[in-house]
């Protein structure tokens, strides 16, 4: 087989039994690879609604893309998707570093674990040489220490290790999935998921080969595109800064989430800048994920108050200002020891940040007192208070650490008192990542639909803003004037969206980076249709791979159809959608229900989705050759009464 | 004029591993880390990665061991270029290499021939931390400082504890 391995390697954990299940190209035409199959798999190997994202019957499958392991620049993703343990929906999440390289070369394109284990194990795979092993010794230890034992264990330096930390074996609801150490699949709780079901560790060492259809071209091709990725502002930006290079822009913007969403600025924001990194002598490396041109992740040490020495991966845009704006800490030294501890712990920063940021606000307001925090003075600026509930988050540490590991949703709910006002999710319940919606419209929109909850990775419309002459062409070509490359519109944001949604769902498939396609614009879906032709032998066009996306997108859509979905759950959280924003060119911007029907309106339509439902036409999903998942949803009563043909 | 060179810079290394897929697929038409003609051990918890990768060397010691007088010099590239023909696979000539930078691969030894002056390695190198480049005598002192460097780093990530 050309481009993947067509392979994909099953563990039972509750047997401790293993397989491997070849698979065929066509599998590949529909699906593509990475995002796009595991999606397929979940599908089917879910059957039906309303499993425990904690129990066994969850699976949790990791997924490398159809051009992982290639010369295609920052090609070397892995997703992993399974049942959210957060919002109990569709979960995928994304992970760079080095370790869905090393699956591929092992000979294998996806992983699928099944079951629960009934003590702690770790899973070794040496190309055909894969073992359950006991973990004892490693239940506890920090991503970090078990990375390291792991590797000095396989005697072989070059072996990769994807991991949880403490916080996924005590099932918080956000931990993630670490890998190379400092890279997370964060978002949604797959480490929790991992943690269940008593998995502490995949390590993988591979020496196969992968073959392509076309080699001589396929490598001429991805030369280009790396040139032309090398060449593009928005990459150059991320390599020189990283991705917290764009965060002084953004604050200018009055549109830079602080103190809970409270605020959009910071007067004196420089401490969270990646140029502040650069030029303070904070950066120590960049670090490329495999294959990439651009290598945006930042290796840095603190070097001032407490934390000096202190080194770790990070921090990115999303962790300065979940760590450091959202709990009003704005200092470097301190966020990098905050990076550092969610590194190891395996914690999600976003939804880490998130959730001390709303229990703050909840303890100035006097909703939570000093019992329900077991003494920890949790007030805006108080870094020392941040430090502690992380580690009380991690470890389920007292009635703070049980409460606020179970994120903003369940938080709330169990203390009441309108707090869920403030707490930053939407009717799904994962928290909101830092972006300021009620002033970035294709945002919002794109947030509300999201099928995991509010956040930018799924669909990053970054191009709204015309940041970058690349921007701003793809958005004269996407809506015909460039005029419209300002967040501010609502006009042609249901297009922005759709385009976006597809462009992402092909990036994840082939195990590109999203700031590759859609921060950076080098690879497009021409290019990525190309390189994926000249990979796999499978002929494919822009539109081809375009309506692939779609494909994967509406199957995603299915799966929370299946779970009882509908229009309600897209939405936005309540402060967003009924608190206005507070300063600056956005003043007095919101996300209000009747703004944000109206694009939703317009993005069902797009899609050919029930407007009243949100839920796809059953010609809709014939139409994408998914006409089982329609006769699936038909039995359960959950395709749309009306089809839109002729309706209205 | 002086023959171009691969000038290697540890601190402009990000560590992606692209050099080392490029130079197996220009190579041998396939991806694979293990026929690629040079490698970047990586030590992740300190993110620290380094490029291995034939040196050329002007004494080589490759060259004086080997036994079939296999390895000769391209007097366009200076690259040392292994005779497939002569090679016994005997690995004298991985045990003598300072570097690691030669193995052998179904019985005969691979290591780096420049491409035939146009090194794949150095063109998917975005950061530049592979650059082939004409250096003039006076910058012996460059390249014998890039090599001390990265001789040190290598130490860190393979010298175990």
């Amino acid at each position: 087989m050309y481009g993947w391995q067509g392979k994909i390697l099953h563990i039972d954990l509750t047997k401790g039994k293993t397989w491997t299940e070849e698979f065929n190209s066509k599998l590949g035409e529909l699906f593509l690879g990475g995002r796009g199959i595991n999606a397929k798999l979940l599908w089917s190997l879910i059957a039906k609604p309303e499993i425990d994202p904690l129990g066994p019957e969850n699976v949790l499958i990791f997924g490398t893309g159809a051009l992982t392991g290639t010369t295609a620049p920052s090609s070397g993703r892995t997703t992993i998707t399974c049942k959210g343990p957060i919002t109990n929906l569709y979960l995928k999440t994304n992970m760079g570093g080095h370790w869905g390289a090393e699956l591929k070369f092992a000979g294998y394109d996806h992983i699928v674990l099944h079951g629960r284990a009934n003590h702690p194990v770790y899973i070794t795979i040496q190309d055909d040489n894969v073992e359950i092993r006991d973990a004892k010794h490693l239940w506890g230890l920090d991503v970090r220490e078990t990375t390291e034992t792991i590797v000095e264990e396989m005697d072989d330096k070059e072996a990769k290790v994807a991991c949880i930390g403490p916080a996924g074996e005590n099932l918080v609801k956000f931990a993630a999935v670490m890998s190379s150490v400092y890279h997370a699949a964060g978002r949604g709780g797959a480490g929790a998921v991992m943690g269940s079901k008593k998995v502490k560790a995949i390590a993988v060492r591979g020496t196969k080969s992968i073959e392509l259809w076309k080699p001589d071209e396929f490598r001429e091709l991805a030369l280009q595109v790396r040139k032309n990725l090398a060449n593009d502002s928005g990459a150059q930006s991320l390599y020189n800064y990283g991705s917290s290079g764009s965060l002084g822009f953004v604050n200018d913007l009055h549109a830079f989430p602080n103190r809970n969403f409270k605020y959009g600025h910071i007067d004196y924001v420089t401490p969270l800048t990646g140029q502040n990194l650069v030029e303070r002598g904070y950066l120590l490396r960049r670090v490329g994920c495999f294959s990439c041109t651009t290598s945006c992740h930042r290796f840095v040490e603190a070097k001032n108050g407490p934390y000096v020495g202190t080194y770790t991966g990070g921090p990115e845009y999303e962790t300065f200002a979940a760590l450091a704006a959202q709990t009003w800490i704005i200092d470097t030294d301190t966020v990098i020891k905050a990076n550092e501890l969610c590194n190891i712990y395996g914690l999600d920063t976003i939804s880490t940040g998130s959730t001390i940021a709303w229990a703050m606000e909840s303890y100035e307001r006097g909703v939570l007192t000093k019992d329900d925090t077991d003494g920890v003075e949790l007030k805006f600026g108080n870094a020392d208070s941040l430090i502690k509930a992380i580690e009380a988050i991690a470890f389920r540490k007292g009635k703070l650490g049980n409460l606020l590991a179970e994120g903003v949703k369940r938080a709330s709910e169990r203390v009441g008192k309108e707090s869920w006002k403030w707490a930053i999710c939407n009717a799904k319940g994962l928290e909101q990542s830092n972006v300021e919606t009620r002033s970035a419209k294709a945002y919002a929109l794109a947030f509300a639909v999201n099928p995991r909850g509010p956040d930018h990775l799924h669909t990053e419309t970054f191009a709204e803003f015309g940041a970058s002459p690349e921007a701003i062409a793809l958005i004269e070509k996407l809506t015909g004037d460039k005029k419209w490359a300002s967040p501010y519109y609502v006009e042609y944001r249901p297009e922005i969206v759709r385009w976006h949604e597809d462009c992402y769902a092909v990036t994840d498939s082939l195990g590109f980076c999203a700031f590759a396609t859609t921060a950076a614009y080098a690879v497009n879906p021409q290019n990525m249709a190309e390189m994926f032709h000249l990979a796999t032998g499978i002929q494919m066009d822009e539109k081809g791979i375009m309506t692939a996306g779609r494909r994967i997108i509406t199957l995603e859509k299915c799966f929370n159809v299946r779970e009882g979905a509908d229009r309600k759950l897209d939405n936005l959280p309540w402060r967003l959608m009924n608190e206005p924003a507070a300063s600056g060119p956005a003043k007095g911007m919101m996300n209000s229900q009747q703004e944000l029907d109206g694009m939703l309106d317009k993005y069902y339509a797009l899609h050919e989705w029930d407007a009243k439902t949100s839920w796809p036409y059953k010609e809709t999903l014939e139409k994408l050759g998914l006409a089982e998942v329609a006769d699936e949803l038909e039995k359960l009563g959950r395709l749309p009464k009306k089809s839109h043909l002729g309706d209205e | 004029m002086e023959k171009q060179i691969l000038f290697l810079d540890l601190d402009a290394c990000t560590g992606c591993k692209s050099c080392v897929v490029a130079c197996s697929l220009r190579k041998e038409q396939k991806l694979e880390v293990k026929t690629a003609r040079l490698w970047v051990p990586k030590k992740e918890s300190i993110c620290l990665a380094v490029p291995v990768i034939c040196e050329q060397c002007k004494n080589a010691p490759c060259q004086n061991v080997c036994p079939t007088r296999a390895i000769s010099r391209d007097p366009k590239t200076n690259a040392l270029l292994v005779d497939s023909q002569k090679c016994i696979g005997c690995k004298e000539c991985v045990w003598a290499c300072p570097f690691g930078a030669i193995t052998v691969r179904q019985g005969v030894a691979i290591k780096c021939d420049l491409c035939d002056g146009d090194p794949e390695c150095a063109k998917v190198c975005m950061p530049k931390a592979i650059q082939y480049v004409s250096l003039e005598e006076e910058s012996f002192e460059k390249k014998w400082h890039s090599l001390e460097k990265r001789i040190k780093a290598l130490a860190t990530i393979v010298g175990g504890k």
